[in-house]
């Protein structure tokens, strides 16, 4: 770690402030994917209420932090990333691979969050309630790039601890998937089946 | 004027219209809710759109007519 003294100081904070939020952001939306996963085993329905609750908490503290993430990355000096790669990520003079799967997780996640926004406002509308959980899938597909993206960019990426952070995001997600995958089967099924 | 509807094509019986309005909303005993058919009040509007917010399936809405 460098001397803090002055300018160098002030810029370097903005560094560490984009890692911690980058980290905190994919634990935030890790936690709400794995909430929204096994929602569908949750038949009691004051159980169900809150965990939807901080299903919904998690994913908006996330994008909180992605919002202050993005900022603190393009604010910096320390890497050279310039407001552009919002729109043309290619370009990033910094690791441009791994920019492209943030900028396009980015895109994802906030086409996610605007759809979730919308959601009380056009349950009234039929095309709206039929396709809601296909644009809902945005959320899972900014999850996924944003895991690849903690892989690919950092300057932690490949810190025994940060990698963990990591696999564990994956291995629960994955976990919560298994889970649902056993347990949301629709009860007719299930109980044809016992027949 | 504002009144709760129930979209049968998209209701699961999830129940948490019934936790979260319970002077509108009754379940029935398959967990299936029963509309009381009451106007809801200005007061009770957070409540309701609360409660749009909270069904898993999309199927509660608030008609204003």
């Amino acid at each position: 770690m460098r001397v803090a003294d002055g300018e160098q100081g002030r810029l370097m904070t903005l560094w560490y402030l984009a890692r911690a939020a980058g980290v905190v952001t994919m634990v935030m939306f890790t936690l709400s994917a794995v909430l929204g996963m096994v929602m569908p085993g949750v038949r009691r329905p004051e159980r169900r209420f809150w965990l939807q609750y901080v299903h919904r908490s998690a994913a908006v503290t996330g994008l909180v932090l992605l919002a202050t993430h993005v900022v603190a990355v393009i604010a910096d000096s320390y890497v050279d990333i310039s407001p552009t790669v919002l729109v043309w990520p290619f370009g990033s003079g910094y690791r441009p691979f791994a920019m492209v799967i943030g900028v396009l997780a980015l895109y994802s996640l906030v086409l996610a969050s605007l759809v979730g926004a919308a959601r009380g406002r056009l349950a009234v509308s039929q095309s709206f309630t039929k396709h809601w959980r296909k644009l809902h899938i945005a959320a899972s597909v900014g999850w996924l790039l944003s895991i690849g993206h903690a892989l690919l960019a950092g300057t932690d990426r490949s810190t025994p601890w940060m990698l963990g952070i990591t696999l564990a995001c994956l291995g629960a997600v994955a976990t919560a998937g298994a889970y649902r995958l056993n347990n949301a089967t629709p009860k007719t099924t299930r109980a044809w089946r016992t027949q | 004027m504002n009144k709760v509807e129930i979209d049968w094509t998209r209701c699961d019986g999830h129940g948490l219209c019934a936790g979260l309005l319970p002077d509108d909303v009754v379940l029935d005993e398959w967990g299936f809710p029963v509309l009381r058919g009451r106007e809801i009040t200005a007061g009770e509007l957070p409540d309701a759109r609360r409660a749009v917010l909270a069904c898993p399936a999309l199927a509660l809405r608030l008609s204003s007519r």
